[in-house]
């Protein structure tokens, strides 16, 4: 049987604190020196004999990634910059802004994606819950209406009902915490964008 | 595979040239499978399982962070994928575990694979080191164990890929080695005729 020794040994191998006191239980039992002389052979043994995988691994892998569609890294940094730099050329609307007497203030969200099968909207204004908040396809331009309260809020597109994608034209960005970025809204700031209009351009997922 | 080089492949990918992956597979294939063999002990699931954490790792490509490293990443889609597939499928089968008691072979069920006993004892594999041992640890032992013995991978960086407290990944890596010595102890490898446990005299 196994030395309670030999454990603690084992132990402080963990923790990188082993001490002279072990090293001499080693030296002087020679049923935890074979133990313990197995144990590392089967770790040296892991490292060294790796299994390979079977020919044609490696193109099968890309033979299924060239069938699907490339993953793009939007820069939503140069986004921002685009859509502040189209903001005083261009007239009209792509966030409508109409304040009513309770306060709240409608706001149209676009998103220019042909190809999407559909499209919502999450965000803190609606609980996260897509589902009720669905976006109208006309001419590749999805959009919805939406009214919120003055205040700022995180929100995503969801397209095809799985892919979060943040909106493009949004002035702002925060991570997600789930890997991505949220747009961020400002509506008491969106007072001053009135009638203005940012361009709409087609956003590859 | 050097770090900036692995970025440069990203970069490619995630600025439309998809053959640029392939760097990102081979550097990576041989570790994410051989996890997942050591975590499946399958070599048709652990492939099949590989094959989806890469493509899994190309369709969110752009969702990476630069400060990790990919090969925690792809290691932790592999991982987590792994064990989505255990509890949706329940692949938790048996093999046998041959122990000898009164002169009779009789078998002791481990919860490793899910493929033919039979098959299983006839396979050479079983037959070569001890290091087979360390199959028929539990799975969550196992795991640390190989990521941190067959890859290298320190305690924080097991415990990002496994999701578990380094202090956690210590202990287990404490029990699988507990374990193992109990089953040195026990076990004997007879060459070309499989793993025996040896029954305690009495």
């Amino acid at each position: 049987m196994t030395c309670e020794k030999l454990k603690d040994i084992i132990s402080r191998d963990e923790a990188g604190r082993n001490d002279r006191d072990c090293l001499l239980h080693l030296r002087e039992c020679e049923k935890c020196r074979e133990l313990y002389g197995k144990l590392f052979g089967l770790i040296d043994n892991l490292k060294d004999n790796k299994e390979k995988v079977s020919s044609g691994f490696t193109d099968r892998v890309m033979d299924k990634v060239t069938e699907l569609k490339a993953p793009v890294n939007y820069n939503y940094w140069k986004a921002a910059t685009v859509s502040l730099a189209f903001l005083f050329i261009v007239t009209g609307g792509l966030l409508v802004i109409e304040k009513n007497k309770s306060g709240e203030v409608a706001v149209e969200f676009s998103l220019a994606m042909p190809e999407a099968e559909s499209v919502s909207i999450a965000g803190d204004f609606n609980g996260w819950d897509a589902s009720n908040a669905k976006l109208v396809k006309k001419n590749g331009v999805w959009t919805a209406t939406i009214k919120v309260k003055p205040g700022r809020y995180q929100y995503a597109f969801v397209v095809n009902e799985g892919k979060w994608l943040p909106d493009p034209n949004a002035l702002k960005f925060v991570d997600s915490g789930f890997g991505g970025k949220n747009s961020i809204i400002e509506v008491d700031k969106l007072k001053l964008l009135q009638g203005f209009k940012l361009s709409l351009r087609r956003v590859k997922i | 595979m050097e770090k900036s080089e692995e970025l440069r492949a990203i970069k490619l990918v995630l600025s439309g040239d998809s053959g640029a992956f392939r760097l990102l597979v081979e550097s990576y294939q041989e570790g994410v499978f051989n996890l997942l063999l050591r975590m499946t002990k399958n070599r048709h699931d652990a492939e099949d399982l590989a094959q989806e954490a890469f493509l899994k790792a190309f369709k969110n490509l752009h969702q990476y962070k630069e400060e990790l490293s990919f090969k925690n990443w792809i290691f932790t889609i592999a991982s987590n994928l792994c064990k989505n597939k255990f509890i949706r499928d329940k692949i938790i089968s048996f093999i046998p575990f041959i122990s000898k008691k009164d002169g009779k072979d009789i078998e002791i069920e481990l919860s490793i694979s899910n493929t033919s006993p039979v098959k299983e004892v006839e396979d050479k594999e079983w037959n070569i080191t001890f290091s087979k041992l360390v199959e028929t640890l539990p799975l969550k032992y196992r795991e640390v164990f190989h990521l941190r013995y067959a890859e290298g991978f320190s305690y924080t960086e097991i415990g990002q890929i496994t999701a578990l407290p380094a202090g956690t990944v210590q202990t287990y890596l404490y029990r699988a080695k507990t374990e193992l010595l109990k089953r040195f102890s026990k076990v004997e490898i007879i060459n070309g005729d499989g793993l025996y446990i040896l029954q305690e005299d009495k």
